[in-house]
């Protein structure tokens, strides 16, 4: 059976999520079909963001919940992903510059970071932790 | 850090679970404090020791390194 700061979890995450789903197909939806100023358009291209903030308090309720151990396996794959990502796109710059490669887009850099804390994450948990 | 968690559990027959149930901490934590490669928090520690109503010196060594 799921623990129970688990099910707390998964509910209040699923439910940013649904949220942040909503907003982004309205988003999208209003940005393509109508015409608005520069504010309102930046304003309704932001709007997914808030759901998405749910998100991020719904990992730390999460994060407080564990134990110690849970907790500095998490900081510790959180530290690794970071320095990866900020180090990988670092070098990355520097390619692009002398390589002319393609620039990637910034919105890459959020979903890269949260993979590799995953990757990492499962890394610690079942090979040096293990 | 040396510890004697691992013998303490074994002659109470206490599962790692169940160590972790008492002093409220997951299985993988008890497992990493008793391989060493998790040193607790003092909190943890004195309720480490409380649950098998020791002092803390009676259940770790700071100067000893793990198994």
């Amino acid at each position: 059976m799921m623990a129970a700061n688990a099910r707390r979890y998964m509910i209040h995450f699923g439910s940013a999520m649904l949220l942040y789903m909503a907003t982004l197909f309205g988003s999208v939806f209003l940005l393509s079909t109508a015409e608005f100023g520069p504010a309102l358009r930046g304003l309704i291209a932001i709007l997914p963001v808030l759901p998405g903030l749910g998100a991020l308090w719904a990992v730390m309720v999460f994060y407080r919940s564990l134990d110690e151990f849970k907790q500095r396996i998490l900081a510790e794959a959180m530290i690794i992903a970071a320095l990866l990502t900020g180090f990988g796109t670092f070098a990355y710059g520097f390619l692009e510059g002398a390589l002319d490669l393609p620039a990637i887009p910034m919105i890459w850099v959020f979903p890269v970071m949260i993979g590799l804390w995953g990757l990492v994450g499962c890394f610690q948990k079942y090979v040096v932790y293990r | 850090m040396k510890n004697r968690l691992r013998v303490l559990r074994a002659e109470r027959r206490w599962s790692q679970a169940e160590l972790g149930e008492r002093v409220g901490v997951s299985r993988q934590a008890i497992n990493a404090v008793e391989t060493g490669k998790h040193d607790p928090s003092l909190t943890l520690a004195f309720a480490l020791a409380g649950a098998f109503e020791l002092t803390i010196e009676d259940v770790f060594d700071p100067n000893g390194e793990a198994d």
